[in-house]
């Protein structure tokens, strides 16, 4: 791979080789990951950013040298779907930086600061009888430095917790807590309960014990170069730290999608039948299987979607999932199955299509190498996993690559399955319903719109960065400004939920308008697909207006900002009565008079 | 050239991804374009893999050029 990527580089022929750069992987060589990394300044930019769209600025700092890491962490962000910028402070000046408040670090304006701290930065005796009194003094060191840091530069911080040490002085008596290891552990405990918000702890203690304790530390580079991590285990550092930057801004995936069989049951349900089929406890491969599937269970509970594309008969490839007892997942656990005999790229440009979500959001499990050949092929957007001919490497392939990485679980993300199975009832009451507007008023919708606040800024945050098609702006922000947005009063927010007969929606709705004069300019309007042409927009329209007329406003001046994938509302202003208002490069302008002379259109919310 | 210096200068073509690298025994960290203190713990990573060998803690900060590596590297290899 690096002979071609090489080969590539030097032909100019950048597309390309960039595609093979976003496919390697920190298992890789570590001379391949090395050229990679050094590859990617010498790409033009118009290629990155055509493949890779978020751009965003990261601050390392340093408790140890960063040098040699944040290549790896850029190069691996960018499998995440994010370009970084990167701001890196002089080797051990981490805390300096925060309590100076840095003017470099301000101007650099982070998105996001790591703090890059290891068990070298704490002093800890090897042994301590008031080891209560050592652990919380530490713990009040990182938690200040933590809170000052998010305070002063108003972003997020990835930060990490201490690696237990490989030295063992007091031998057996280590796991006891006065020792410097039970001193760790206790730390890092308390760091786990006390962050301040907008805090995320980047969890090295459990990466290290995956790569190996004895492998993590390398204790020549870290006395010759204050180095903290050995050069065999940071591709892995920096692979999680990307994934983890991933989902703070909202990049990771949404759908697994997945064939069957010898995916998820041994053997071929059209030929073996129901009881020729391996699966459940009794048969080796038959307990693999059903161990891939309760992991993949895990993921649903937690709001992943699970689709499924097969070639078989419809009827066949359901039929496990209806009447085998040992099949973990169920019918009801598939959000969009598709079993047919066309090929397979169809089918998952079909899914994507179905839930309403991009290619790039989808993930592609399936034990058929010729299959992820040609997904990977033709819809390179897709993520294709590696997966190995062992059914019980299956969890570790999946898991490993870190794909469905989140900071924090929210309400809705425990119902998304329900949700969209609430919708299939919905659609047949739109089919029975003799026309759109009585469906509509059948539905019972009622709405609750309030301004965002401390209640549902995580929800909101992960709407804001999640959220491609009907987004007007497309701005994403992080936790922090959020919160700046929140506190100002200047700014006209509103946060909506929707119910109807058939269940909740959740919170579904963002705008989010600055008052400057007698003008609100809307920077921020969203809404999740699942509730396209309910009237939301209409109702939030007549809210904000209520508020323009309560506070003697006289213009609302709104945006479309176009991007790939937000094409479904470039009417949005016209449609709601706004005229247009001038354009340039990088949108259209609107305008509504707020002197109710235009009327809305009608909508069927309760609120 | 020496079987030693022709397979260093392959590590070092692979490492400042420049096939024109001509390694002499004078060769030093002035002549060659990128060789600074981070490459040259990479440089060093390289060489251990290379030739199977391990310098050390502090064993290659005092080398001045390309001959006294090699030196270092026959003596570890035992030639």
């Amino acid at each position: 791979m690096k002979a071609d990527i090489k080969r590539l580089m030097k032909a100019g022929r950048y597309r390309e080789a960039f595609e093979l750069i976003l496919q390697v992987k920190p298992t890789d060589a570590p001379d391949l990951l090395e050229y990679a990394a050094g590859q990617i300044q010498k790409l033009p930019d118009d290629i990155v950013s055509a493949r890779v769209g978020t751009k965003k600025r990261l601050a390392v700092l340093g408790g140890a040298t960063t040098s040699f890491l944040t290549p790896l962490i850029q190069l691996f962000a960018l499998r995440r779907g994010l370009s970084l910028d990167v701001y890196e402070s002089d080797f051990g000046l981490y805390e300096q930086e925060i309590w100076s408040t840095s003017p470099a670090l301000r101007q650099f304006a982070p998105d996001v600061i790591h703090i890059h701290v290891s068990s070298r930065n704490l002093t800890l005796p090897a042994y301590a009888d008031d080891h209560e009194r050592h652990v919380a003094e530490q713990g009040q060191r990182f938690v200040d430095l933590y809170r000052a840091a998010v305070e002063r530069f108003g972003c997020t911080l990835l930060v990490n917790n201490f690696e237990t040490e490989v030295q063992r002085p007091y031998g057996a008596l280590d796991v006891a807590p006065q020792t410097r290891n039970g001193m760790i552990r206790s730390l890092n405990e308390l760091l786990a309960r006390t962050l301040p918000p907008q805090v995320y702890l980047n969890d090295v203690e459990q990466l290290s014990a995956i790569c190996g304790k004895s492998r993590w530390f390398d204790a020549r580079l870290w006395n010759e170069t204050k180095t903290a991590v050995s050069f065999e285990c940071q591709p892995y550092y920096a692979d999680r730290l990307a994934a983890t930057l991933g989902a703070l801004f909202g990049r990771s995936k949404k759908c697994l999608v997945l064939d069957l069989d010898n995916t998820l049951w041994g053997g071929v349900i059209g030929d073996d039948g129901l009881r020729g089929i391996h699966l459940g406890m009794g048969q080796p491969e038959g307990e693999a299987f059903q161990q891939f599937q309760a992991y993949v269970k895990a993921l649903k509970d937690r709001g992943i979607l699970l689709a499924v594309a097969s070639k078989n008969e419809p009827e066949n490839a359901l039929s496990p999932f209806r009447e085998h007892d040992d099949m973990i997942l169920r019918e009801s656990d598939i959000s969009c199955f598709v079993a047919n005999w066309e090929p397979k790229d169809g089918s998952l440009v079909q899914i994507a299509k179905r839930l309403n979500i991009g290619l790039d959001s989808l993930v592609f499990f399936d034990d058929n190498p010729v299959e992820r050949e040609l997904i990977r092929g033709s819809l390179p957007e897709v993520t294709v996993i590696d997966v190995p001919e062992d059914p019980s490497l299956f969890v570790q392939a999946l898991d490993t690559e870190n794909l469905f990485d989140t900071v924090s679980v929210t309400q809705e993300d425990q119902t998304r399955t329900a949700a969209l199975q609430q919708n299939s009832a919905r659609e047949d009451l739109e089919a029975r319903a003799g026309n759109y507007e009585d469906f509509l008023r059948e539905l019972g919708m009622r709405a609750v719109a309030e301004p965002i606040s401390e209640r549902n800024l995580i929800r909101v945050t992960q709407l804001i960065n999640k959220t491609n098609q009907f987004n007007l702006t497309t701005q994403r922000m992080t936790e922090a400004e959020v919160r700046v947005v929140v506190q100002n009063p200047a700014f006209y927010t509103s946060a909506t939920r929707l119910d109807d007969k058939f269940g909740s929606h959740g919170l579904i709705s963002v705008v989010i308008g600055r008052v400057t004069a007698d003008i609100l300019t809307v920077e921020n309007w969203l809404m999740s697909c699942r509730v396209l042409k309910r009237g939301v927009e209409i109702m939030e329209m007549e809210r904000m207006l209520a508020f323009c007329q309560q506070q003697g406003l006289r213009l609302i001046v709104g945006r479309y900002l176009p991007t790939a994938k937000n094409k479904l509302v470039q009417e949005h202003y016209a449609e709601l009565g706004f005229r247009e208002a001038g354009g340039d490069d990088s949108g259209t302008t609107w305008h509504f008079d707020v002197d109710g002379r235009v009327p809305l259109p009608t909508h069927h919310i309760l609120t | 050239m020496s079987d030693t210096l022709e397979k260093l200068q392959e590590v070092f073509r692979d490492l400042f991804d420049d096939d024109d690298i001509e390694l002499k025994s004078d060769t030093s960290a002035r002549d060659i374009a990128g060789w600074d203190s981070l490459k040259n713990v990479k440089l060093i990573v390289r060489v251990e893999k290379a030739f199977h060998v391990r310098f050390a803690t502090g064993e290659v900060v005092g080398l001045k050029d390309v001959g006294e590596l090699v030196t270092l590297i026959e003596k570890k290899i035992g030639r």
